[in-house]
């Protein structure tokens, strides 16, 4: 039977020039699991709310909302409220509060249930959740992913029979965004609760959907099985939105041409993506490289493109000149608490693009604060270009020498146009009227935030306000940029748009140290990597090196080219030496064939 | 500690009777066991030794109240010696000598207090009564943290960023105001998305009920007949004047048998809970010992 | 049923605490009694704000304003009477009502006296704070119009705050009111008093304009706290 059902559904925002929604129908069938993809702002979001009563936004709406069988409009409101749960992204905006057991039973008391009942039910779900050991403690001291987890309780304490999740794992690292979806999985196995999620990012969880939903531009593009979304996405116009999918998907898409027909299905995990290659295209040849040094050899060109020389010249290149050298530094937050850097050391070369990956909480972002001078370490020594950091004068640092993009972008901010934020930018480096203008059309141009300038900044979108925050910082002119979890919460389109801004920016000499939690992202844009682990980097090398002899901590395609190919990062480089294997193969059938 | 499994609410009243009395009552022998009982319950329960600015603060809190009442009222018969040519008697010296000992001993048990009865748990009382105070409370009390965590990184920020520029005072003050104002419209925004959170869950429908997870057990009920029947006692003989006591112009008390049984009894309580921790604390170790 | 029960709870109330008061603690009857109209007046008003009906938004939107002037209480804790809370109650009185300014008032009050201890200062404190609210509230219309008369009110506010607390001062040590005590309390306060009326006045300028708008600014978009017109 279907629980949840919309009909032709169209909805406008007041003022909007274009329906965020058009005619979308859908229909989940009782105890299903469905995924919506699509990028920012193709409406998945809007849906979403539509589909929750009481948060449903003002604006036009037409067609039909119904919810077991019974219109939205006639519904009654307390079944609206607790039969149909809601989480949206951000673990703190959904809490109400102090203390975690008055967090639990708030929708309860909503609901007017009898004191002993809130008893029963708050013991119930804290035990299912786990969440006994901090039961009494205050909601602000919970971890991202506990308040997420907490959020989700909130909410199962009304036994809902659906659960709307608008990108819940969006603000959490990888661990907690596991953690948090095992939950999902298990509420739905053994509930048996009818799930909807909205996701740009589908590494965790699209195999264990039964169904996805494809939105692009507010409308459904796509309805079916996770299994078969491959050729979907294989068709050219929708090759881009591919990103976002799991590894085996990307490289089954990238694929296709060379299996041929629709019927073969999806690869959705590491294991299947792995047994895709190994069924359709071998390992004969098992480095990349080798393939490239092969081609070039043939065509007689040097490609620019040439991975071991790439390496090798960045790697050369760094060996110039020390952007940053931090050496057995120390560093604490209060004179009684725990030691944050444990003896850190860490040199980044002039010029190139440094990625320090770890776990949360481990003081990657306490080690930026350290060269970037905020902080001061106790012990060991911090250099920003041959020179102690606290050297610099105050406010020689910040022009013209390093800055660093905050993880919320909106620290950026303190006026309510963005432009005006730009200014300051330019009062602090002392450019003044005509001047001042022409470096903020400058960088307009550049980052291709033009439209953005006017605008409040709180107004924008997640990426753009990166790209409005990430102009503020570039207007300083650092030699030294330093970026705290840039890509988090941002989807396919604009992690690219930011990757080609960064490449330039490579280009034109500034260094870049990135500290993020994206395997993938590292692949594609350092030079080197680090994995910062117990108060110090722990590992660091060339970003193929470290990456192809990492087991865990490495990039998806990495792990399914595991003991197959050698020496590749990403789904590109693994769809060319498969496709190089079957080249192979081709040729060796061919010789066979015409020898005998 | 054992004060943790006693209902609040039975905290809150042990809290009124010891320090009514201390503060409203004029005798001083009263304060004799308000003061000994804070004491011993903090050594038996505080982890630390208080620190120096503390014990300096109230040092210097005590000594202040002591001089300054006889420099204002020259009441009293005992001339000590005379200041301007005003008299300085040793009435108003102990007069003051005892407010400055009422004010340390509720400031004591104030202490006590806040740790006692923690934030959780007078918001579970007031819940009873005022249960949209206390969900304000408890929110308001959720949300300094996440702002101030907010502020700090905004601000930490914004100085890198050259916002407050060479750190004259005016250049703050003005950063400082842009930082908060921007911190005022995050808060707005803040608001705006707890309350769809809210409403998701259901709150504006009929009928909320308030829950507390404090339950009142048996011992609970026992305790709190005590102590309404120690402290009806102690204000039975206040309120007849049992416990009345003068200082002006001659020191003087009332005796008798009602006295005495006031001061027992009101010790009994300002003792009690210094009492029960020991007690708790002893059974503890021989039931462990059992283990 | 509920709503006559504690009126009749309240009427019985007031009376047998100010009769207990004259009969048991006779000698120190102006300390209690001041501590008793300090509590008791602030119970009518956060009764009438519990009556109310509030929307999700209104709460949340208080809750924040409370936790800002708390968080202004805290940054400031190291400069004596250097701090935002009146400035802050008077520009939420003054967009939203004197209801919300009382609200705003007296549980930033009680809020901050969770992480500064609470003691008998604090109804005295949600007292000053939340009439302070209630008044910037009643004369809203003056106050938006002219930035003096805002300073002036601002200033005045810091007195009001000052002696209301010399009040409890002079009780608190005293045991009884002396006017004597009291004018000397009053003098010896009078540096911390200029502080407070300073503090008022700069951090009105600052943030009056910025803040109030913005405060304008939701309470017009979503409708809030409307109701406060028709009482």
């Amino acid at each position: 039977m279907s629980i949840l059902q919309t009909d032709n559904l169209t909805f406008s925002y007041p003022d909007a020039e274009r329906p965020a929604l058009r005619g979308v129908s859908l229909s989940l069938e009782e105890g299903s699991f469905s995924i919506i993809y699509g990028p920012s702002g193709c409406g998945k979001s809007t849906l979403l709310k539509l589909l929750k009563k009481e948060i449903a936004p003002y604006g036009k709406l037409a067609g039909e909302r119904k919810y077991a069988g019974i219109s939205y409009e006639e519904i009654d409101a307390r079944t609206a409220a607790s039969e149909i749960g809601y989480l949206s992204q951000d673990p703190d905006s959904q809490i109400v509060a102090d203390v975690v057991w008055q967090e639990l039973a708030f929708a309860l008391e909503n609901l007017g249930t009898k004191p002993g009942k809130i008893r029963a039910r708050v013991a119930e779900m804290a035990a299912y959740f786990g969440i006994e050991g901090w039961f009494h403690k205050k909601t602000s001291e919970l971890s991202g992913g506990q308040k997420q987890l907490l959020n989700l309780a909130s909410v199962m304490t009304l036994e809902p029979k659906v659960l709307l999740l608008d990108e819940p794992t969006a603000q959490l690292d990888p661990i907690a965004a596991g953690d948090f979806y095992a939950m999902i999985v298990r509420l739905h196995r053994e509930l048996g609760v009818t799930v909807l999620i909205a996701e740009h990012r589908l590494e965790e969880i699209l195999s264990e959907a039964d169904r996805v939903l494809i939105l692009t531009d507010g409308e459904l593009r796509y309805s079916g099985k996770a299994d078969e979304i491959g050729t979907f996405f294989a068709k050219e116009e929708y090759k881009a939105m591919a990103a976002g999918l799991p590894a085996a998907v990307r490289l089954y898409t990238a694929l296709q041409k060379y299996v041929g027909g629709e019927s073969y299905k999806t690869p959705l995990s590491v294991t299947e993506g792995r047994a895709f290659i190994r069924a359709n295209f071998g390992n004969e040849i098992r480095s990349l490289l080798e393939v490239r040094k092969a081609s070039e050899e043939a065509d007689g060109i040097k490609h620019a493109a040439n991975t071991e020389q790439a390496d090798a010249k960045a790697f050369d290149r760094a060996k110039q000149a020390v952007a940053v050298s931090v050496k057995d530094a120390r560093f604490r937050y209060g004179k009684h608490s725990d030691d944050i850097l444990r003896d850190t050391s860490l040199t980044v070369f002039e010029g190139e693009h440094y990625c320090l990956l770890g776990g949360n909480g481990s003081g990657k972002t306490t080690l930026l604060s350290v060269i970037l001078g905020t902080n001061r370490v106790y012990a060991g020594s911090v250099n920003l270009f041959g020179k102690s950091v606290k050297s610099y004068r105050d406010g020689e640092r910040n022009r013209g020498l390093v800055a660093m993009l905050p993880q919320n972008p909106k620290d950026v901010f303190v006026c309510d146009v963005v432009r005006e934020d730009w200014v300051l930018a330019c009062k602090t480096m002392g450019l003044k009227g005509d001047d001042c203008d022409r470096a903020i059309e400058a960088m307009a141009e550049k980052l291709g935030t033009k439209e953005l300038l006017n605008r409040h900044p709180y107004d924008l979108s997640g990426g753009e306000q990166q790209k409005a925050a990430l102009g503020k910082v570039l207007l300083l002119n650092p030699r030294l940029l330093l970026l705290d979890e840039p890509t988090k919460g941002l989807d396919a389109a604009y992690k690219k748009e930011l990757k080609s801004i960064l490449k330039a920016l490579q280009a034109e000499g500034t260094t870049l140290l990135t500290v993020t939690h994206d395997t993938e992202w590292a692949a594609e844009l350092a030079d080197r990597v680090g994995l910062f682990f117990d108060g110090d980097v722990s590992l660091s090398g060339p970003v193929r090196e470290v990456f192809s002899q990492n087991a865990f901590y490495t990039t998806p395609a990495c792990r399914i080219a595991r003991g197959c190919y050698d020496d590749v990062m990403t789904c590109e480089e693994i769809a060319e030496l498969c496709a190089a294997n079957r080249r192979g193969r081709a040729d060796a059938t061919g010789r066979e064939g015409g020898a005998s | 500690m054992a004060y943790e499994r006693i209902h609040p609410a039975v905290l809150v009243l042990y809290f009124l009777s010891v320090t009514i009395p201390a503060m409203f009552s004029l005798n001083p022998l009263l304060l004799i066991p308000a003061f000994s009982g804070a004491v011993f319950f903090m050594l038996l329960t505080e982890p630390e030794p208080p620190k120096a600015r503390t014990v300096l603060w109230l040092t210097f809190l005590v000594v202040l109240i002591i001089v300054i009442n006889p420099l204002f009222s020259h009441r009293g018969q005992t001339e000590l010696f005379f200041l301007n040519g005003h008299a300085i008697t040793l009435e108003s010296l102990l007069y003051g000598v005892r407010n400055a000992f009422c004010v340390l001993t509720v400031l004591l048990w104030c202490r006590i207090f806040n740790r006692m009865v923690s934030s959780e748990k007078l918001l579970a009382l007031l819940g009873k009564t005022f249960p949209k105070t206390a969900l304000l409370l408890s929110s308001s009390l959720r949300l300094v943290p996440l702002l101030r965590c907010r502020a700090s990184s905004m601000h930490d920020t914004q100085q890198e960023l050259g916002l407050y520029g060479n750190g004259e005072m005016s250049d703050r003050l003005t950063g400082g105001a842009r930082v908060f104002s921007m911190l005022v419209t995050w808060s707005l925004d803040h608001a705006s998305d707890v309350s769809s959170s809210m409403k998701a869950r259901g709150y504006g429908l009929k009928g909320r009920t308030t829950y507390s997870v404090y339950r009142c057990k048996k011992r609970d009920a026992v305790l709190t007949v005590l102590l309404v029947l120690l402290c009806a006692g102690v204000l039975t003989v206040m309120a007849t004047g049992g416990l009345a006591f003068t200082f002006y112009p001659a020191i003087g008390m009332k005796h008798g048998a009602a006295t005495t049984a006031a001061l027992i009894l009101y010790a009994v309580t300002a003792l009690a809970a210094a009492v029960f921790e020991a007690f708790e604390a002893i059974r503890w170790k021989v039931r462990r010992s059992r283990i | 049923m509920k709503k006559a029960l504690t009126i009749l709870l309240l009427a019985v109330l007031i009376p047998a605490l100010v009769i207990l008061g004259a009969v048991v603690f006779r000698e120190r009857f102006y300390a209690w009694l001041a501590l008793v109209i300090a509590v008791i007046s602030c119970l009518p008003l956060l009764y009438a704000f519990e009556r109310r009906d509030s929307t999700a938004k209104e709460l949340m939107v208080l809750a924040v304003l409370i936790a800002l002037s708390v968080i202004g209480r805290v940054v400031f804790a190291a400069v004596p009477g250097f701090k935002p809370v009146t400035a802050i109650t008077i520009i939420v009185a003054i967009a939203f009502g004197g209801e919300a300014g009382f609200v705003v008032g007296s549980l930033s009050a009680a809020v901050s006296n969770f992480y500064f201890g609470h003691g008998p200062w604090t109804p005295f404190q949600m007292f000053a704070w939340g009439i302070i609210g209630l008044l910037a509230g009643l004369l809203a219309k003056p106050l938006k119009k002219s930035r003096v008369v805002l300073c002036i009110f601002g200033a005045l506010a810091g007195i009001l705050y000052s002696v209301t607390m010399d009040v409890w001062t002079v009780l608190w040590a005293e045991g009884s009111f002396v006017l004597k005590g009291y004018v000397a309390a009053i003098t010896a306060a009078l540096p911390l008093t200029v502080i407070y009326a300073v503090s008022n006045v700069v951090f009105l300028l600052l943030l009056a304009g910025p803040v109030g708008k913005k405060l304008e600014r939701i309470k017009k978009k979503d409708g809030l706290f409307e109701r406060r017109n028709d009482t």
